[in-house]
């Protein structure tokens, strides 16, 4: 019998040691390639960024209207200070549309006393079918010469995607921006995005850059300064964010395969949505949907699945459109900074992930779909999808064997094995998050004038990224591990059936530093 | 080689890698910042020349371009110039006559033409769009022309630059490139040339003339109506019979912006008969800047178009034209799309035509029509216009929506509309409605509402039927409603059944559930038990509600609190000096107390004041802090010698909002530093401090503990006097003083606009602390060369201050 286990046990060592080195080699090395890509990519949109003449659309009578949607779903701590800052955001026409999503805390009341709502009829376009919508509002406050208008719809909740449909069959521009409540948005955000927009007309959909406020300095509504977050679980995040996004995303934009686009903050082109067939719920009853992912389904990561399916949508009718990513931040989002929050977070992300998968698994490996069926869609499907079991099982094998090593004394693991495993997955992990975070911190600088050190994070004390870095080398010893292990859970959360959002609870942003305790 | 030789190796190797790229790293932002620091120092005498400069008549740059010529460090003074450049989004001529006699501009087209690297070309183009004239113009337009071999951005860029030099002399140029401009680059050089005004009419509408389907010619027409180009009327009326549908569409919007009457013919003719419908669209849309019976009839027209956009811009073009449009557009309720309609109901509720009716019906004149109108309003879906009227104070408004909902509405609206007036004060409108909802007779009414209320899913309907059911007061419905107050999940409806529920209940049984409701979770519901408690005998209403109160309780439900005893404050006031001062009721008062603007409401505060709780004591000194009016003098100067260090805070704010200096002159030497700081900080935002008081900042200024002096500095700063930095004083402490104390609008305004130099220098280096923005631009732009030079100096120091942490 002990003979069995040892020849089986042996078996597993010699098939398995060589493929998890192998992924592990494959993965470190996709990322890094990002990152490099992302280098050449920051270098050029670093500089874009610093000679942009954004005052520029003030001036154009060409400068296209924009609809800011604002999903809200009892968002009575934030609501108002959220949309006070966007109707200060600086950009010459646009309106705000915010949909409170079968909200059952004070958001409507405080809407109303800050806004001075009043109840109206507007003329609504039900082009995407959603929940009930039980009234819509509009602002009698003063407003800034550049908002064309504030409107609230009340409806019943169909969450985030279903609020993001009504807020586009209210919306009267061309172009709409879909915003969560409790962000905060640059100042030049939405000129950012919008010059994108109007400088390439094929453009349907541009996102930018979401960075963490936790620990930045914060005025006004406004983040001036950024600063590291006060808890490690934050800064681990920060380490993550600039792999997975600030560098992972700008280098898949680069080979024009960008897959996801935030949801905190992204223009798209409203008509092509509604051909699209609008954010994917259970209300919506396109026949595009049902025909791409059958009907009556909805997704807790609609900002990953609209993408998808708007470059399905553009290859199968042959537009020669493009969706575009800017990697400097735009916008800025809390994260959670308690390990019950994050783990929620991360399920539900894993959940959405593998929903925009399934149901676009007609995508791979077609030829008319480009890098995305060739590069983007598979390496999701293999580092982002398949990833957490991989790696898991990888750490988990090695673990047991070098424990059945100790219970039946025979050696199974192959030392040299063993050393090159870590070094494929710590070592290079540490490498490649130490090349993301200096390509975040990397500065430049332009022209003579005061002053002019540009960067992606520009970071005002340089022990910050020195803390940061030693943040990427300890990020690959247990946090990585954990994450891996909440994407586990989400999975068996997905196969159980759970569809809920699992939303966290907020601090809200106070003003001088954002939520950051301890 | 071994296996673990090459693992080794390779571990090495990465090693390497990483810590050389962090070195790298180091090495790169310790250059960054030594060549901008070395260069800050070099720049500081060119300041001011270039500020002479500035100021200088154009006829007199001469004798000084000659002698800045023959400056050495002329990276330096580049520096300055692009400082300026980059400081401003107009463009001084003085700047763009240096830059151009220096040479820098040959320099930049120059760069923009010949240099390797994409950046410095695309720097080139943005400078140039900066500080460029004319002269640029051939060198930008090839370098946005030339598609195939330059970069995309740069392309991008030196269009931008375009747009932003606007130089006359570049017109004829622009136009020669529209002519042979691919489409994506037409519509770009229409919003370039629209910038240069009236100057481009004329090559303009020669090119429009010009015959051939060019798809510029569209861009030339719109660019044409843009800039109100009366002399370009012929050219866009022959316009609307181009074969082009494109130059068609912009000739008819461009015509519609001159607004010349003349257009009007040939605008009608082609409304009914051009084949595009985009066209026709336009077309309507243009006809609303005119006005006219013949415009009005053929808008009309347009409203029986078969194209959707074209019967959307018609309503919309009758709307703009105004109240002589009221015919057609209440024509317009009955098309057969229902955004049609209810944008035609939006115009018309914009003109005023609703309140037209209701004079009318509160008249009794014209009823048959009114009633006709309102009908059709119901119809067009209208349903807040309908909800405002069923509120109307007149029961005959009231009655008269009810009978046009009844004739107009589709069956759904008229329900959710005759729901909210179940309440209504008129028996006859009741009536009517109930009769409309398809009850036979109260009994069935209510059990028709009781029903309706198990099957309404949505909160906002069970409000709505909560508020019905208060219409049948029995055994009943309280009973119903008591269970909706308990289980159900929305606090709307669990607010709105208290509500219900409030007269239906003796004394003693409000004041039970007024005491569980508290507890409550939701706010909403908390505010609705305290309106429990009122229109009962106040010596019985307070003492239950005082004790079921919570001290840390949202201010809204304090506030709530506050009304009632605002409302029978005798009662409140005797409550209150009987209770114990120093029991956990005491410091209820004291919350509740903040809310109340009784006139006999300080009397009751010295006895809190003296309390044996400090948590009592600090209350009180909170409400002085915000409500000076009512603080009594002696008992403030109690608290101000208080043992607890947090009444003592509390104290020294009351005191400052109070103007009692002598109090904050003896806390001055308080000690306890946080005491300390806070009769500062408080000082500091008080609006104007007399001589006595600015003594104490003074004196505070030189106080032993840091954060002590850095909010007695901020202090002076914000009262205006503009004191250095003290040696030894860390600028962020100052800075947070800055944040605590000022209120930043007022600050960045004075900065800004303060007649007196000594104010405006004050408030700025306060800004300077901050490394506010508008202290750069006080630094860059103030009129006093010395408040520059001192903000300049103060952002400096604190920009450094910041790097060195």
């Amino acid at each position: 019998m002990k003979t069995t286990v040892v020849e089986v046990l042996i078996l597993l060592a010699i098939v398995a040691q060589p493929v998890f080195l192998f992924y592990f080699l494959l993965y470190n090395s996709y990322t890094l390639w990002l990152v490099a890509l992302s280098a050449l990519r920051v270098r050029r949109r670093v500089a874009g960024h610093f000679i942009e003449d954004l005052d520029l659309i003030d001036l154009g009578d060409l400068t296209k209207p924009l609809t800011m949607i604002v999903p809200a779903f009892n968002e009575e701590v934030t609501i108002v200070e959220s949309v006070s800052g966007l109707i200060q955001c600086d950009y010459p026409r646009h309106e705000i549309v915010i949909v409170s999503d079968g909200s059952t805390d004070g958001t409507l009341e405080r809407l109303a006393r800050a806004f001075a709502l009043r109840r109206t009829d507007i003329p609504y376009r039900g082009a995407i079918a959603t929940a009930r919508i039980r009234g819509m509002y509009v602002a009698t406050v003063q407003l800034p010469p550049g908002v064309m208008q504030v409107l609230v719809i009340d409806k019943e909740n169909g969450g985030k995607a279903d609020a993001l449909n009504a807020g586009i069959n209210a919306s009267t521009a061309p172009y709409f921006v879909s915003l969560d409540a409790d962000s905060i948005l640059d100042e030049r955000a939405l000129k950012e995005l919008m010059r994108v927009v109007q400088e390439d007309p094929r453009v349907v959909a541009v996102g930018g850059q979401v960075a963490i406020a936790n620990g930045c300095t914060i005025r006004n509504s406004r983040v001036v300064e950024i600063g590291l977050p006060a808890r490690s679980l934050a800064r681990f995040q920060m380490v993550e964010y600039l792999r997975s996004f600030t560098t992972g995303r700008t280098g898949l934009d680069h080979m024009d395969a960008i897959l996801v686009l935030s949801g905190v903050f992204a223009v798209f082109e409203k008509d092509t949505v509604i051909r699209a067939g609008g954010y994917l719920t259970p209300f919506v009853r396109h026949r595009l949907t049902e025909e791409y992912v059958g009907g009556g389904v909805g997704t807790v990561c609609e900002d990953m699945e609209i993408v998808v399916r708007l470059h399905r949508y553009l290859r199968d009718k042959l537009h020669q459109r493009r969706i575009a990513f800017l990697p400097h931040p735009v916008a800025w989002t809390e994260v959670p900074e308690t390990l019950e929050s994050l783990r929620k977070q991360r399920g539900r992300w894993y959940r959405g992930l593998r929903e925009s998968l399934r149901y676009h698994r007609g995508m791979l490996w077609r030829r008319k779909y480009g890098r995305i069926g060739w590069f983007a869609l598979p390496a999701f499907w293999i580092f982002e999808y398949l990833g957490p079991i991989v790696e898991l099982s990888g750490y988990g094998l090695v673990l047991f064997l070098v424990v059945m090593e100790q219970v039946l004394k025979v050696r199974f693991i192959n030392s040299d094995f063993l050393w090159a495993f870590l070094l494929a997955s710590l070592g290079y992990g540490v490498l490649v998050n130490m090349c993301a975070v200096l390509v975040g911190a990397w500065r430049f600088r332009f022209g003579l004038a005061d002053r002019l050190q540009r960067g992606l994070l520009p970071f005002s004390r340089r022990r910050d990224v020195l803390v940061l870095l030693l943040y990427a080398v300890l990020e690959n010893f247990g946090y990585r591990q954990l994450t891996l292990y909440w994407r586990l859970r989400g999975l068996w959360d997905a196969w159980r059936g759970k569809t809920g959002w699992e939303k966290f609870a907020r601090v809200g942003f106070r003003e001088g530093v954002a939520p950051a305790h301890g | 080689m071994s296996s673990l030789a090459i693992i080794t190796i390779v571990a090495s190797v990465l090693l390497g890698v990483g810590v050389l790229a962090v070195l790298v790293w180091v090495g790169h932002t310790s250059y960054l910042n030594f060549i901008e620091r070395r260069l800050a120092r070099r720049k500081g005498i060119y300041r001011e020349l270039v500020a002479e400069l500035a100021a200088r008549e154009h006829a007199l740059l001469e004798p000084e371009l000659h002698r800045v010529a023959t400056l050495l460090d002329f990276e330096a003074l580049e520096a300055v110039l692009e400082e300026q450049a980059r400081g401003t989004t107009d463009r001084p001529s003085w700047l763009l006559e240096v830059y151009d006699r220096l040479g820098l501009l040959d320099k930049y087209i120059d760069r923009l033409r010949t240099a390797r690297r994409w950046r410095e070309r695309a720097f080139a183009a943005e400078l140039l769009g900066r500080v460029g004239n004319a002269k640029a113009v051939p060198a930008l337009l090839a370098t946005v022309q030339a598609t195939r071999t330059e970069d995309g951005d740069v392309r991008e860029i030196a269009l931008r630059a375009l747009a932003r030099i606007a130089d006359p002399r570049a017109v004829d140029e622009l136009v020669a490139s529209l002519r042979t401009a691919d489409p994506w680059l037409a519509p770009r050089l229409a919003d370039i040339l629209a910038r240069h005004g009236v100057l481009v009419v004329d090559p303009l509408v020669t090119f429009l003339n010009e015959p051939g389907r060019h798809p510029a010619r569209a861009w030339a027409a719109n660019v044409l109506g843009e800039v109100g180009a009366t002399q370009a009327f012929p050219a866009l009326a022959r316009g609307l019979a181009d074969p082009d549908d494109e130059v068609r569409a912009k000739s008819a919007t461009a015509l519609g912006r001159l607004g010349d009457r003349r257009a009007l013919a040939p605008l009608l003719e082609h409304l009914l008969a051009d084949p595009a419908p985009f066209v026709r669209a336009r077309i309507a849309g243009a006809l609303g800047r005119f006005d006219g019976p013949e415009v009005i009839d053929h808008l009309v027209r347009g409203l029986g178009d078969p194209a959707w956009w074209v019967r959307m811009r018609s309503v919309e073009a009758l709307e703009q034209i105004g109240a002589r449009a009221e015919g057609p557009l209440l024509s317009a309720l009955e098309d057969a799309d229902p955004e049609i309609r209810i944008r035609a109901a939006a115009g018309l509720e914009r003109l005023g035509v609703p309140d037209v009716l209701v004079t009318l019906i509160e008249r009794g004149d014209r009823l048959p029509e009114v009633m006709e109108t309102l009908a059709k309003f119901a119809g067009a879906g209208a349903g807040e216009l309908m909800s405002e009227l069923l509120a109307h104070p007149s029961g005959s408004v009231r009655a008269a929506a009810v009978a046009a909902i009844r004739r107009g509405a589709p069956p759904d609206l008229a329900m959710r509309l005759l729901a909210t007036v179940r309440d209504d004060p008129d028996a006859a409108v009741r009536a009517a409605t109930l009769e409309a909802l398809g009850a036979e007779g109260a009994g069935s009414a209510e059990a028709s509402l009781v029903a309706g209320l198990r099957g309404a899913r949505d909160s906002g309907e069970r409000v709505r039927v909560i508020t019905g059911l208060g219409e049948f007061p029995d055994e009943h419905t309280r009973g119903t409603l008591m269970q909706i107050i308990h289980a159900d999940p929305s606090p709307e409806v669990r607010s709105a059944a208290l509500a219900a529920v409030r007269g239906m209940l003796e004394a003693e049984d409000r004041i039970d559930l007024g005491r569980s409701a508290l507890d409550d979770p939701s706010l909403l519901v908390r505010r609705a038990a305290v309106g429990l408690f009122a229109g009962m005998a106040p010596e019985r209403a307070f003492p239950p509600l005082l004790r079921a109160l919570r001290a840390d309780d949202d201010p809204a439900v304090l506030a709530s609190v506050a009304e009632l005893a605002e409302a029978a404050f005798p009662a409140f006031a005797d409550l209150a000096l009987r209770i114990s001062p120093d029991g956990p009721e005491a410091l209820l008062v004291a919350q509740v107390a903040r809310y109340v603007h009784h006139p006999d409401l300080p009397r009751l505060l010295p006895a809190l004041a003296r309390s044996g709780s400090a948590e009592v004591r600090e209350a009180v000194a909170a409400l002085w802090r915000h409500r000076p009016g009512v603080v009594d003098g002696r008992a403030l100067e109690e608290l101000t010698l208080d043992p607890v260090v947090a009444v003592r805070r509390e104290a020294a704010g009351a005191a400052a909002g109070a103007g009692a200096w002598p109090l904050l002159a003896r806390m001055a030497e308080d000690p306890d530093a946080e005491v300390r700081r806070e009769a500062a900080l408080a000082m500091a935002g008080a609006p104007r401090l007399p001589g006595a008081a600015l003594a104490t900042l003074a004196h505070l200024a030189d106080d032993q503990e840091m954060a002590v002096r850095a909010a007695a500095y901020v202090g002076r700063l914000l009262q205006g006097t503009p004191v250095p930095l003290p040696p030894g004083l860390d600028p962020a402490a100052a800075a947070g003083a800055v944040r605590t104390a000022a209120e930043l609008p007022v600050l960045r305004e004075t900065a800004r606009t303060a007649a007196g130099e000594d104010r405006r220098l004050a408030a700025a280096l306060a800004l300077a602390l901050l490394g506010d923005d508008v202290a750069r631009d006080v630094a860059r732009s103030d009129p006093i060369p010395s408040i520059r030079h001192r903000v300049s100096g103060a952002l400096e120091l604190s920009a450094s201050a910041q790097e060195g942490e």
